[in-house]
């Protein structure tokens, strides 16, 4: 529908949910650059320090490596993990395949402080807490259940013509699938990882029951220094963070266009 | 699995391909869920002992306890009011916004959708950081309100703000699912209303909000179940008296280390979530 | 070409695999856990620093914690294989993390020093030995309260409704708070029942605008987010000077809680001899003398004194000895978890 139809006092209405909406976000932008001690806006003066402060923070450069090696980690294993498994959610049949697919998507439904909990409890006995291997099975959990839903729809919508032309001449399945399906999966694969990506970067309930003093990741030392703190360092880090993640955003947009990957 | 695809190309639906290649997948689902969420149904019904120490028996005690002090029924309470409080709010105000997106079209739509995704991709804790900023008592937000001359309550460090963050927090979501949900929204239809001569409050009541419902179920199912679980916002901005649900399944995990009712709180949530679904299914099957 | 993506796929793997054992933790690194901010940076500059520099072997990180029972929940959750080496925390909660054996002994052989303590601070039956001492303040903003008050009751005061800031129980301050009211309310021993206490407590809820004041008491007062509150001695009398003298710090005619944070070794913590140097050098006269100087915290260590500037001892606890309230922490470990209990159910409340 053209926009023209859209009468003035409900656009007036839409952009100021959409200021309600994006505040928060474009607020810590200039915070980030003032000169105060505190936290406050407006800021009495600007200054690039908190960015400085950020760089010789060797707790939040550490978390951030952590945070990095964790996100990247998690995204390989999910994308070789969840690719067979997807493969095989659209191209075989068996009993049970839609319970299995609703159980291994279940993980998303599940409210993450729960989760967090409930990986707590058994990592304790498994002595799995704070450590990297801890954190990458439990970023896991959460992370398949993406990757897969992601490449089970990329795969569904595949056209299947190419499949089945190649295997008409007498191509391997394997071959079929490293010289046809892949290639063609190459946009979901993208889109997945993205998503696997981000989900792991910014994690931060479940993380924070996992975590400890040797080995922590950035969002949840950016909460303990909320908690603790009142400067603007973590808005020079938000700013950061929402750069990076734009950047992302944008990798998946060029791939795979975004409603597609979100809207579920 | 190689030698099992190459040899027998024609027995993939065996399912013995699917096993292998469901392994991986499976084994994590079991290790990271099924197994954690049995032991935490389990862990309910153990006894806590002095010290974060933990009795392996069998008892109903932290649920009868849970069940008949006061102090916990309010909490449940307030916690299920309060998120759909939120929920309902967030509703009100998304909705528009995700109708105009419904009608715009082209570069227009692509730039807005990233607008309404884009607080969806950044850290929660980000968001509720900016929240501070904007509503501590010298902060804009109030000065601005005082500078009109309307009144400025404290938002700080109670569930004002707890609410308004949240509301804030939930947006995307609820942007999201009602898009996905305004599918059966056909413009032709408003039109053909508008031009039997309806006007525009009684086409929405009549039309436009009907046909809309599934995704403002879907989206009020969503925000419900994530205001339920969520503990970053009320923890930071909750200037320690907002006992929530979340918060206090944190603090007894991690403070008192009171496993045991950590569980129990943790299994009334997925109640109440279950909760949440049977109304959902329920007001879908009305719906259809 | 098969061949090669499955040679790049197991080489992603193998990258994978390899990177996760990367993120183990090095020996000789040992943790301090301690309280967040203004004692973070002190402690950091006055103490950890240079003993860095002094043994170069080895490296302190300075885990900060917002309060004493946050430590103990994170002691308890790494009991069976620890983070932690050292914990700097509020000795009544030492004494809860020694009853459940988190704590290994604390004695002349990890550092010659203990010798050399105050009484105060060898604690019997707690596996940690004092290492700052302190007391309770009241604090309020100069721009807002011309009139410094003198008395706890100020906290009271309806002219300040919305406006007290205090950091609620499980932290220690609203524990001393609620045997400082105790007596107020002509309670005499906190030890059978702190029920008056807890009745004047349920009175000033209403006053309270904030139980959980972020980042800590100090600020929000210094700005004039809050205009009265409870917090620290010492840390008050750092932020009085920051804040240019917005920050009025008194202690009430009623007198005051003395407060003693202990240092205690983590049992089995991974660095554990690099830990007990460290201990040591945190209770030798110049670690104290020079913590005492950066930030008004008395020193436990009897040998310091002469070490420190009269003007400096004379704002820390030490220099009002006469007028604390005698708090037996030892006596308070045991009914803690029951106060908490109180102030959630019955006072925080009705602040709503």
């Amino acid at each position: 529908m053209e926009i023209h139809k859209t009468s003035w006092p409900m656009r007036v209405l839409v952009l100021v949910l959409f200021l309600y909406l994006l505040a928060p976000v474009i607020l810590v932008f200039p915070i980030s650059f003032s000169g105060d001690q505190v936290l406050q806006f407006p800021p009495s003066f600007w200054s690039t320090r908190w960015y400085t402060a950020l760089f010789q923070n060797t707790v939040m450069l550490k978390a951030f490596w952590t945070s990095l090696t964790l996100a990247v980690v998690v995204t390989i294993l999910s994308i070789v993990i969840a690719v067979p498994a997807a493969w095989t959610m659209t191209r075989t049949s068996f009993f049970g395949k839609e319970f299995l697919f609703n159980l291994f998507t279940a993980p998303l439904l599940l409210p993450t402080i729960v989760l967090g909990l409930a990986i707590l409890i058994v990592f304790a006995s498994f002595g799995l807490l704070a450590t990297m291997q801890g954190l990458v099975l439990a970023h896991l959990v959460v992370t398949l259940p993406y990757a897969l839903r992601v490449l089970a729809v990329s795969l569904g919508t595949q056209d299947r013509a190419c499949e089945e032309a190649a295997r008409t001449l007498g191509a391997k399945p394997l071959t079929v699938f490293f010289r046809v399906t892949l290639p063609m999966l190459t946009p979901g694969i993208v889109a997945a990882s993205a998503l696997c990506f981000l989900v792991s970067f910014d994690e931060v309930v479940i993380t924070l029951f996992l975590t400890g003093p040797r080995i922590s990741t950035l969002p949840v030392e950016l909460y303990n220094y909320v908690f603790n703190q009142a400067d603007p360092l973590v808005a020079a880090a938000s700013v950061l963070l929402i750069l990076l993640t734009l950047g992302v955003i944008m990798i998946v947009e060029r791939a795979m266009g975004l409603g597609k990957a979100f809207v579920k | 699995m190689n030698a099992a695809a190459e040899t027998a190309p024609r027995t993939w639906r065996s399912g013995e391909l699917a096993i292998v290649l469901l392994l991986p997948i499976a084994l994590i689902n079991a290790i990271g869920f099924i197994l954690p969420v049995l032991n935490l149904a389990r862990y309910s019904f153990n006894q806590s002992t002095a010290g974060g120490g933990i009795a392996d028996v069998f008892t109903w005690e932290n649920w009868t306890g849970l069940l008949r002090d006061p102090f916990y029924l309010e909490l449940i309470f307030n916690s299920v009011w309060i998120s759909l409080a939120i929920t309902l709010t967030t509703l009100v105000v998304s909705y528009p916004i995700a109708l105009y997106l419904h009608r715009s079209t082209g570069s227009w739509k692509t730039f807005l959708t990233v607008l309404v995704i884009s607080p969806l991709l950044t850290s929660a804790v980000v968001r509720t950081y900016g929240w501070i900023a904007l509503l501590t008592d010298n902060g804009p937000v109030l000065s601005f309100l005082r500078y009109v001359g309307l009144p400025a309550p404290s938002l700080m460090f109670n569930i004002k703000g707890v609410f308004i963050g949240l509301t804030e927090i939930l947006m995307p979501y609820m942007i999201l699912a009602l898009m996905a949900g305004f599918g059966r929204l056909d413009p032709r239809v408003e039109e053909a209303a508008r031009t039997l001569g309806a006007t525009p409050s009684r086409t929405f009541w009549k039309i436009i909000l009907p046909l809309t419902l599934p995704g403002i179920a879907l989206g009020c199912l969503l925000c419900f179940v994530l205001a339920v679980s969520s503990f970053i916002t009320p923890k930071l901005m909750g200037g320690g008296r907002v006992f929530l649900l979340a918060t206090e399944i944190y603090d007894q995990a991690i403070v008192t280390l009171n496993w045991p009712l950590a569980s129990t709180l943790s299994i009334l949530v997925l109640i109440v979530f279950g909760a949440a679904l049977w109304a959902y299914s329920v007001v879908l099957r009305r719906l259809d | 070409m098969t061949k090669m993506k499955r040679a790049f796929g197991a080489g992603i793997v193998a990258l994978s695999l390899s990177m996760l054992t990367a993120g183990t933790a090095m020996a000789d690194n040992v943790v301090v856990a301690g309280y967040a901010g203004i004692f973070q940076e002190n402690y950091v500059k006055a103490v950890v620093e240079p003993f860095m520099k002094a043994n170069p072997d080895i490296t302190v990180e300075f885990y900060p914690m917002p309060n004493s029972a946050q430590t103990l929940g994170t002691l308890r959750a790494q009991a069976s294989a620890p983070q932690i080496d050292a914990a700097i925390l509020d000795v009544s909660v030492a004494k809860a993390a020694t009853g459940e054996g988190l704590f290994a002994p604390m004695d002349e052989s990890v550092s010659k020093h203990i010798a050399d303590l105050y009484p105060q601070a060898r604690i019997a039956g707690v596996n940690a030995v004092g290492v700052t001492f302190d007391n309770l303040v009241l604090l309020y903003n100069t721009g807002k309260i011309k009139q410094a008050p003198d008395s706890w009751e100020a906290l009271w005061d309806k002219t300040y409704a919305k406006q007290v800031s205090i950091p609620a129980v499980p932290d220690i301050q609203g524990t001393t708070l609620t045997i400082i009211a105790n007596k107020m309310a002509g309670g005499t021993n906190y030890t059978e029942t702190v029920e008056p206490g807890l009745k004047k407590l349920e009175a000033l809820a209403p006053n309270v605008q904030t139980w959980d004041p972020r980042p800590d008491v100090y600020q929000p007062i210094s700005s004039g987010t809050a205009s009265i509150g409870i917090g620290w001695n010492a840390r008050a009398q750092v932020y009085a000077d920051l804040s240019g003298g917005k920050l009025g710090v008194v202690l009430p005619k009623e007198g005051s809680g003395f407060q003693i944070n202990v240092i205690g070794l983590v049992k089995g913590g991974p660095a554990s001899e690099s830990a007990k140097k460290f201990v040591d050098y945190a209770l030798s006269p110049e670690a104290q003398a020079a913590f005492t100087q950066a930030m008004f915290y008395a020193p436990t260590n009897s040998k310091a004194a002469p070490l420190i500037s009269k003007e400096a001892i004379e704002r820390t606890a030490a220099g009002s000895m006469d007028q604390m309230i005698d708090i037996n922490w030892l006596e308070v470990a045991k009914i803690r978890d029951a106060i908490t209990e109180q102030w959630r159910r019955r006072i925080i409340p009705l602040s709503r």
